[in-house]
């Protein structure tokens, strides 16, 4: 079975990873191609801060509440080896600010210690009288050798014929590929600075105006991302000295240390935003064959945050597929 | 010096008060920085023969933690540790933190089995205290029980440059020098205010004080963003500014200031097992320090005997492990005592 992987971002490499797991002793052979125009760390998901968080409310689509979580168990597991390091992965605890008292957020039972913020804590944040503490998971590729591996074991150079499944991670460029009215750029820009004594990841919600669109800072590996910006339907991939000032001064205001960071760069990115996620499977019928096509696009800004759970439900659609094209192992007998 | 011309024609001119505080650590340098602040009419020189980094205080981690001293009654305890805290976490909010070396953490401290005191007294002066969930203690087998919360961080090696910063602007003088006895200083000072930690076994010849010898490893692990204590008091994990401190050892009249490798790998062994991570990560450099051990820190006046006069000698030292938590709050004993100090120096008339 010969299996070509549209996009090297997150989405596109776990899901990648989800298939060779499930599927690679069973389906022989098994050939899995990643393509890509931008390998890391060139893609949207190097840009992201790696922070583990869904928007706060899901609308009712309990499936992405359901891979959210699922993401988050998986990330939590990696911990109790030292391989997490490699993968990028650690804990980090921070505070939820908002403008008003709002409903419990979609996450709370995900995340570690989820609590109601106390007085004291809210009096270091003047502005907010509201918010949420807890304990979330950072996922930061520090090394590329560890995507690196993953291209290494999955790419071979001689595609020459068409492939049996084509799993469609083309994040915003998916409309490229096929029309999609619903999915937009979520244009965001950040500002990486060195403060290494900021332990704790603030995000600010201001329901006026929206997600992501007021001061975050969250702390990584080594620097530190301040932002933000959402942006609908800005294809800009420019920084943009406006959108920096405005971030910076926000961020000064809700962490006056800051003020003593010394600014690394701005980078700017475009979420590949949808009313929700496409997970699904496609018969596009051209041609002579019929073409398996199994879509995983339009994480927004919680690629990260839902890729394992996405990436596992889009191996299970190729379940369906390889069962269909009798593929699987009872196809032997 | 100041003076004032009331309405009835005589003069008072105000001597000023000669104060030597002995010693640079942290205990030493927050004393001298509250008298020279507090009271105009001292003239403060600050003494020691070591100064950052080569000071008890620059090893520690400097996390801001309490436990109960035995012969302080407790709401004594409690004032020093808020005092302290709250001092701290001023600090963490404003743009001097990182200069002074101040951040804030979050973390746990964690019990092989529950402890009798579920409410310790400093658990509504941290921020969040809570006991662990399920789900957290989940990574540590080996305990039963948790209290997480949010706490401060104080560098010494950036905070006491800071504090000579302040106690200078506010008119202090430092001196480098030996102190061999307090009586050398009687010519000199009016007052003495010995902040001598553990030389103050020596010094002023107090048998309780002990060293406790505590090693450290500093980590190059810039992911852990959590510290994590066993309330043994041996095993913990305080990530940093620049580097994650690991230990530790708790050795009695110890006095060896060398690095000892069989407790470098009893430490990585032990706190690799409480954060797998650990192992991957590199040991920057290793430090030691001796605690100036002592049943409670001793914060009280005397009147000494020397040469010809009684000098009003004020103490403030022995707080073992928990010199930075305490030393804002002790400090501010210490200023009470040398004010109760000059109340009894007579004024100086001059008709």
């Amino acid at each position: 079975m010969r299996v070509a992987v549209i996009g090297a971002g997150v989405i596109g490499l776990s899901t990648a990873q989800s298939i060779y797991e499930q599927f690679h002793s069973t389906v022989s052979p098994l050939t899995i191609e990643v393509y890509a125009d931008q390998f890391t760390p060139l893609t949207t998901s190097d840009g992201a801060a790696g922070f583990w968080q869904p928007y706060l409310y899901d609308k009712g689509n309990v499936r992405e509440t359901k891979w959210n979580k699922e993401t988050f168990d998986y990330l939590l597991s990696s911990l109790s080896s030292p391989e997490c390091v490699k993968m990028g992965v650690f804990l980090q605890s921070g505070y939820n600010l908002c403008t008003e008292p709002a409903p419990d957020p979609s996450f709370k039972d995900a995340v570690l210690g989820f609590r109601q913020l106390t007085e004291r804590e809210l009096q270091m944040f003047p502005g907010y009288c509201f918010g949420w503490f807890n304990t979330a998971l950072m996922v930061e590729v520090i090394h590329p050798q560890g995507l690196l591996m993953l291209h290494q074991l999955l790419f071979n150079q001689n595609l020459k014929t068409g492939a049996d499944v084509i799993i469609n991670c083309s994040g915003l460029r998916s409309g490229e590929l096929q029309p999609d009215p619903d999915l937009k750029p979520g244009r965001g820009q950040i500002v990486k600075v060195d403060a290494p004594w900021l332990k704790h990841w603030i995000i600010t919600h201001d329901f006026k105006e929206g997600v992501y669109n007021t001061p975050y800072i969250i702390p990584g590996y080594r620097l530190v991302t301040v932002g933000g910006t959402f942006q609908v339907g800005n294809w800009s991939e420019q920084n943009n000295s406006t959108d920096h000032k405005k971030i910076w001064d926000a961020a000064c205001q809700l962490e006056p240390s800051l003020k003593h960071a010394r600014i690394v760069e701005d980078w700017s990115g475009l979420r590949p935003v949808r009313g929700k996620i496409r997970l699904e499977r496609e018969t596009i019928k051209s041609g002579a064959a019929p073409v398996e096509v199994i879509h995983n696009y339009g994480h927004g800004g919680y690629g990260l945050t839902i890729h394992r759970g996405c990436a596992q439900e889009a191996a299970r659609l190729f379940g369906q597929v390889v069962e269909q094209k009798g593929k699987g192992p009872k196809a032997r007998l | 010096m100041s003076s004032k011309a009331p309405r009835c024609g005589l003069t008072f001119r105000m001597k000023t008060v000669r104060v030597a505080v002995v010693g640079a650590g942290v205990i030493g340098f927050s004393t001298a920085v509250r008298i020279a602040e507090a009271l105009p009419i001292c003239s403060v020189t600050l003494l020691a023969e070591k100064f950052s980094p080569d000071t008890t205080s620059d090893v520690a981690a400097g996390i801001v933690l309490a436990q109960e001293f035995p012969d302080i009654p407790l709401e004594r305890q409690r004032r020093w540790f808020k005092d302290g805290f709250d001092h701290f976490f001023a600090i963490a909010h404003s743009e001097d933190a990182p200069e002074a070396g101040i951040m804030m953490c979050s973390g746990c401290q964690i019990f092989r089995e529950a402890p009798a005191n579920m409410k310790p007294y400093w658990s509504d002066i941290v921020i969040g205290y809570r006991p662990m969930t399920d789900r957290e203690l989940k990574r540590f087998p080996n305990h039963k029980f948790g209290q997480a919360f949010t706490t401060l961080k104080c560098e010494c090696s950036s905070y006491l440059p800071w504090l000579e910063k302040r106690f200078r602007k506010a008119g202090g003088r430092v001196e480098q020098r030996r102190v061999n006895s307090l009586q050398e200083l009687s010519n000199d000072f009016d007052i003495i205010v010995n902040c001598t930690g553990l030389g103050s076994k020596t010094l002023v010849g107090d048998d309780q004080v002990q060293p406790i010898r505590g090693q450290v490893l500093k980590m190059d692990a810039p992911w852990l963003k959590h510290f994590i204590r066993d309330v043994d008091g041996m095993t913990y994990i305080y990530p940093g500014i620049h580097s994650v401190t690991i230990g530790g050892t708790r050795q009695v009249e110890d006095m060896r200031l060398h690095v000892d490798e069989g407790d470098s790998r009893s430490i990585l062994e032990r706190c690799s097992r409480l954060e797998p991570s650990l192992r991957k990560a590199k040991v920057l450099y290793q430090s030691v320090g001796l605690r100036p051990g002592r049943r409670s820190p001793r914060v009280e006046r005397e009147l000494v005997q020397m040469g010809g006069r009684q000098v009003p000698v004020v103490h403030n030292y022995g707080h073992g492990g928990w010199g930075v938590s305490f030393s804002w709050g002790t400090s501010m004993d210490a200023l009470e005592l040398v004010r109760q100090c000059l109340q009894e120096i007579p004024l100086q008339a001059k008709l």
